[in-house]
């Protein structure tokens, strides 16, 4: 199996819509994809994170820009003239085949004997774990059976890329967990390409080498999961992956590649910041403040749920705003009630600053 | 022994919906009826029918079958019918799949044209192609004379064959549409992805996964053609097919025993080719018609296909334009074939011999549509949403007028109803129930379809508040399913209003049927009458559907507008 790079050059994708206008799904997107590498679209519905991948598999033609799967353009080629394989959100396995015969569908297509064919059959039902199962008819499968057909039925014919469209998502959660586990064991075992769209960010950390967030048609940022999640670039990335405070706050000074800010009153210095004066926002996860009874921002706690594994509290800050913070791993010793008086503390290494 | 006795009939029903029926006597009440109508004007008439034909006098004896089958037109009437339904059926289902895949298929210009006219044969009179092919290609027709073919016959197999694949085809296209919207697209996507070529998809998966609908398209046509009387009445020729035979042994040879017995030899293949298609064929469909298709895209196919299917479609399309053109210039011309001066002379004389049977057509068929209609959505409504004994079985009676010709029920009315208690013979009553009974299941099948889709929980909500179930039957079910029922009702009355194999048997000197007038003509070669008053039938029946179009559209945009 030989990985390829995929690379996106100004991709664009226009829908006519209905009353003359027009939808710019996809707009004007840049992307490479090394070998081996992958990449997960993640994004809101309607984010074009589909479309792309459609292009990338030839069901949909770009309006305009090229699509190169290693150093070959085939924007314009047929979706069988291209080597990706999809698991489809639907599996798309053919009812009226055998698990085998799902699975060996596609090496039809290639230069492949029937003894040959067979034995690869057999060794890709074996790394997804489906053996004994190959004279079944999908339709006698469970859930997580037929999603693991479908990905040896996408892996059996060793294509250049592996295009996943929310494989996971008519899986129950437990199965969700364990079966996005084992399509990154799969992919890195046989160390292939592979794009994967999800709405899902769990899904995304989990599974990824790096992560394109998306919104609107274009991309809002492309980092691995901790880039993405501890330096969000935008507050549109920050807010769509996991929980998220905006403090407001003021840059005092720049001190290296960080910055001094003060806010409430009180000066923080930021590890790591962007080229910013005056107002700005100071981006702080739930996880990354704490509540002190001595010293900090003073708040009012206004609710706080206890999660088991953690508590999630409601505090007012002295400008009316409301943040949320954890306390991981709570004992009943440090429980704060609504209405009490304490005090914010900022784990200045997990904050983040960004522009109003 | 009482207490016995239901206990054991409980479980032999395994218990199903006993106490519901005991708790809610309004169903009780409701089943009991249903069960009842079905088997008296169901039942009973083919009991009869059964009867005759192996007790003509005081003992049982399968003596007129053995002297149907010793005589050889008897015998070659039945091979015939089972030669014509062939025929049409594959010729039908050909055509029916071609439309099907390019409409869904592909994106060939003028969709949405073909899409509505190729309904067109479902709502035109039965033999009015007939009437149109006798026009154009009789002895007298424009095409043999123009072409010179004096000694071309277009009566027999040939022309029957033309004239059923044209107006039974849309049979197959309704099905296979189904079938078709109904399969993700996913399935060829991923075929398409993993190498395949076009063709290669077809041929792996789109065919494959059509099998079980082309074999109920098939099987479902072959019924139609079975049970086709008029066509074959009219232009049959010297080809006899059973139908006819059973109704002429019947009505004009006065041998009523051996009619009934070409009867039920004519409702064994029909109920056969029907039990195959519901309780095998569709147990082994792939894909389940819910009537909401899945998302539509298209794949690419090649210009070369693309504009073959186009071709095609236009062409049968066209086909179908000719024969309605030619009807209407057939009502204008004096001498069909031999002076074609325009005159209006066909529309005095059809008014004079056709207002009476106009009147009567349309009383009897107004009568019977809304009483069908809600008969239907009951019977739907309670084959749904309860729980009772005996529900297959009435399931099975409800759709039986699908697979039984309308010569056999006719034979079976005219036996059941002719005598005290229920001496109906020459009423409108009993052409009235004859309609109710016939159009019920396409009622039925559209109130189960739009049922199905409405949530449960909507109907539990209302009873949930306290209202009864025949409340909640009419406030709650009977509005989220208007457009179902609308469209059942158009269906009974496009269908009362064209039907005529049954009727024919029916109608009297008081309550004529403007199909049975109009099969008199052709047969009398008043070709400009009959091309008349077919219109006539075309216009009411047209109006009909746009009053439906107007209702089921208003009641949707409202939907949507809320």
């Amino acid at each position: 199996m030989c990985a390829q790079k995929v690379e996106l050059r100004q991709l664009v994708k226009i829908f006519p819509a209905p009353g003359g206008t027009e939808v710019r799904a996809v707009d004007e997107i840049d992307l490479v994809i090394e070998p081996g590498e992958m990449v997960t679209f993640l994004g809101p519905s309607g984010c074009g994170k589909t479309t792309t991948l459609r292009m990338v598999a030839g069901f949909e033609m770009p309006t305009s820009g090229h699509i190169f799967i290693g150093n070959e353009d085939v924007s314009n080629k047929a979706p069988n003239e291209r080597d990706t394989a999809m698991v489809f959100q639907s599996y798309a396995l053919f009812p009226h085949m055998t698990v085998e015969e799902n699975v060996g569908y596609g090496l039809r297509f290639r230069k492949v004997s029937k003894q040959q064919a067979k034995e690869r059959v057999e060794r890709i039902m074996e790394l997804v774990g489906l053996q004994g199962l190959g004279k079944r008819a999908p339709g006698q499968l469970s859930g997580g059976q037929q999603q693991r057909v479908a990905l040896a039925r996408a892996l059996v014919v060793e294509p250049q890329v592996l295009l996943f469209d929310e494989p996971l998502s008519n899986l129950d959660a437990k199965l969700r967990e364990y079966m996005r586990e084992e399509i990154r064991r799969v992919q890195q075992e046989l160390g292939i390409t592979a794009i994967y769209v999800t709405h899902d960010q769990s899904e995304a950390m989990a599974l990824s080498d790096r992560i394109v967030v998306m919104n609107a048609g274009r991309i809002e940022q492309v980092g691995t999961p901790q880039e993405i999640y501890l330096r969000p670039a935008t507050r549109f990335v920050a807010d769509f992956i996991g929980k998220v405070n905006f403090l407001p706050c003021e840059v005092v000074s720049r001190q290296g590649s960080g910055a001094l800010v003060e806010a409430f009153g009180r000066q923080i210095a930021v590890a790591d910041a962007p080229e910013l004066s005056g107002k700005a926002s100071l981006v702080v996860r739930p996880e990354a403040m704490f509540l002190d009874k001595g010293e900090g921002i003073p708040v009012t706690v206004v609710s706080s749920v206890y999660l088991g594994s953690a508590m999630e509290i409601r505090v007012e800050l002295p400008n009316g705003d409301q943040v949320t913070v954890y306390k991981s791993n709570p004992n009943l010793q440090e429980v704060f009630a609504a209405g009490e008086q304490a005090f914010l503390q900022l784990d200045s290494h997990a904050v983040h600053l960004l522009p109003n | 022994m009482a207490m016995a006795q239901p206990r054991r009939r409980r479980s032999r029903l395994g218990g199903v919906g006993w106490w519901q029926l005991k708790q809610d006597p309004i169903l009780l009440l409701t089943v009991l009826l249903v069960g009842a109508a079905l088997l008296l004007f169901i039942v009973y008439p083919l009991v009869r029918v059964f009867l005759l034909s192996i007790k003509p006098g005081d003992k049982f004896t399968v003596d007129i079958y053995r002297q149907v089958l010793n005589s050889w037109w008897l015998r070659q009437s039945f091979y015939n019918s089972l030669l014509l339904g062939t025929l049409t059926a594959t010729f039908s289902t050909i055509v029916g799949f071609i439309f099907a895949f390019a409409l869904n298929r592909t994106d060939i210009p003028l969709k949405g044209v073909f899409g509505q006219m190729v309904q067109l044969p479902m709502i035109s009179p039965p033999f009015m192609f007939t009437l149109s092919v006798i026009l154009l290609l009789g002895r007298n027709g424009i095409v043999t004379k123009a072409l010179g073919l004096g000694n071309f016959n277009i009566y027999g197999l040939n022309g029957l064959v033309l004239v059923q694949t044209i107006s039974m085809f849309p049979i197959a296209f309704n099905t296979l549409n189904g079938v078709l919207q109904a399969i993700n697209p996913d399935l060829e996507e991923g075929a398409l992805d993993l190498g395949a070529s076009r063709w290669a998809v077809f041929r792996n998966i789109t065919l494959p996964l059509s099998v079980p609908g082309l074999a109920s398209a098939w099987l479902l046509v072959f019924v139609n053609s079975l049970a086709d009387f008029a066509n074959p009445m009219v232009l049959g020729g010297t080809f006899d097919v059973l139908s006819v035979q059973a109704y002429l042994q019947f009505t004009g040879m006065f041998n009523a025993p051996r009619g009934t017995a070409l009867a039920v030899m004519l409702l064994l293949p029909a109920m056969t080719a029907f039990m195959v298609q519901r309780y095998w064929v569709a147990r082994k469909s792939y894909v389940t018609v819910t009537g909401k298709p899945s998302s539509h895209r298209i794949l690419k196919v090649s210009p070369w296909l693309r504009w073959g299917l186009f071709a095609a479609c236009s062409l049968i399309i066209l086909v179908i334009l000719a024969f309605y053109g030619t009807v209407i210039a057939g009502a204008f011309v004096k001498t069909w074939g031999v002076d074609f001066t325009f005159t209006l002379e066909h529309w005095r004389y059809a008014w004079d011999v056709g207002l009476d049977s106009i009147k009567s057509t349309l009383t009897l068929a107004a009568i019977a549509t809304p009483v069908t209609g809600i008969f239907a959505m009951i019977v739907a409504f309670i084959l749904v949403r309860k729980q009772f004994p005996g529900k297959k079985i009435l399931a099975f009676v409800s759709m039986l007028a699908f697979a039984v010709p309308g010569t056999v029920v006719g034979i079976g009315y005219i036996l059941a109803f002719n005598e005290p208690p229920l001496l109906l013979s020459g009423t409108a009553l009993i052409i009235v129930l004859c309609f109710v009974f016939r159009e019920m299941p396409v009622g039925i099948e559209s109130g189960v379809a739009s049922l199905m889709q409405i949530d449960k929980s909507i109907e539990e909500a209302s009873t949930n508040l306290g209202a009864s179930s025949s409340y909640t039957f009419a406030k709650i079910t009977l509005p989220l399913i208007k457009p179902a029922f609308l469209s059942g009702l158009f269906f009974a009355f496009a269908r009362s209003m064209t039907a005529v194999s049954a009727i024919i048997f029916l109608v009297s000197a008081r309550w004529h049927h403007l199909t049975v007038l109009i099969l008199s003509q052709t047969e009398i070669m008043r070709l400009g009458a009959a091309s008349v008053l077919s219109l006539i039938l075309i216009i009411i029946v047209l109006g009909a559907f746009a009053l439906m179009r107007l209702a089921v559209g208003d009641t949707i945009n409202r939907q949507l507008a809320k």
